[in-house]
């Protein structure tokens, strides 16, 4: 009975372990995949105001139809 | 801004930093570690049973030992990355440093966390001033120092000459973390794989070595997303920036120093938002 305690025991910490490094690893992923899309869009937003500033209002530019 | 000719190693790492090479990196990592989980937690035998050996919260180590051997890897690619800025000046060297050093604060600190869960029930106690312990949090901490020298100015050449010191000297605690468990005496075990002699079964060696390449070839796929976001925060910067310039973006990208203002300040000092690597 003590060694099937110590043993369900010792499942927690490796469950923990690895519990840990999944959300660890996995939440970094994420971070720098959201960090990237962030970066992106603020380049995209900066190129689009841009482009409105530039242009007269109203007036469409040459790439327009 | 006068362009030199990257090198040849700067070009075989723009190929392996390519979106194509990223995908690859992120879909083999995936498979690498479902491999590395079924061998460690199903195939891979228990070991003794305690007191002799530790029975299954061994299994612990396939994670453990992985994620410091990617931390000595992370600062080793900082320290090399570190000497060719300082030699080249080039800053795509600096940006490799900085992505290296941020991957590998998260491996140690996750090889401290693994180590401290791993600890409590094989030695009954979280933490101990134990060398390898000790010195392990010290390399943390020199590295999480570094991240903070890079936040210490805004001018970009500066910040790197800084950062590149650090990151050299700091790489001194290195091997002193790796020989610390055979130059004193601690908790904390031997080491496990000391060629030529190996202490564990051929299968647990065989995981172990599953685990070790799987653990690589995610530095390698992290490696090149975070050397993406850098570049991407960098683009933006420049977009930004671009207009009050007068020059275009993709000009600003990959200058090793931005223009300074009348007053010889860089220009980003103004906004106070300097392209972090």
């Amino acid at each position: 009975m003590r060694s099937v305690l110590a043993h369900i025991n010792d499942l927690g910490y490796i469950v923990a372990a690895w519990v840990t490094t999944a959300v660890v690893l996995g939440g970094y992923v994420a971070v720098l995949l959201a960090r990237a899309r962030r970066a992106r869009r603020r380049a995209e937003a900066v190129v689009a105001r841009r482009e409105r500033v530039v242009r007269p209002a109203g007036r469409p530019s040459r790439a327009e139809p | 801004m006068a362009t030199t000719k990257p090198s040849q190693a700067e070009r075989a790492l723009g190929k392996l930093t390519a979106r194509t090479g990223e995908r690859v990196l992120g879909v083999l990592s995936i498979a690498a570690l479902a491999a590395t989980a079924v061998m460690s937690l199903v195939v891979a035998p228990p070991d003794r049973p305690p007191p002799v050996g530790q029975g299954d919260l061994y299994r612990i180590m396939y994670v453990h030992v992985p994620s410091a051997w990617l931390a000595y890897l992370c600062f080793g690619v900082v320290f090399v990355a570190s000497i060719a800025y300082l030699k080249t000046g080039r800053s795509r060297w600096d940006r490799l440093a900085a992505a290296s050093a941020e991957i590998g604060v998260v491996f140690t600190g996750l090889a401290i966390v693994l180590g401290s869960i791993w600890g409590k029930p094989a030695w009954g106690t979280w933490w101990t001033w134990d060398p390898r312990l000790t010195t392990t949090a010290i390399l943390f901490l020199i590295y999480v120092g570094y991240l903070a020298v890079r936040k210490l100015s805004d001018n970009p050449r500066r910040r790197g000459r800084w950062a590149a010191v650090v990151g050299i000297v700091g790489f001194a605690d290195v091997p002193i973390v790796h020989l610390s468990v055979t130059w004193w005496r601690g908790l904390h075990q031997g080491p496990t794989v000391k060629l030529p002699t190996i202490t564990l079964a051929p299968i647990m060696t065989a995981t172990l070595m599953i685990s070790l390449t799987a653990f690589t070839i995610l530095y390698g796929y992290l490696l090149t997303l975070r050397l993406r976001v850098g570049r991407l925060e960098e683009r933006a910067l420049a977009e930004a920036l671009s207009p009050r310039l007068g020059q275009p973006a993709s000009a600003l990208v990959d200058q090793d120093e931005l223009p300074a203002d009348g007053n010889g300040r860089p220009v980003l000092e103004e906004q106070g938002t300097g392209p972090r690597a």
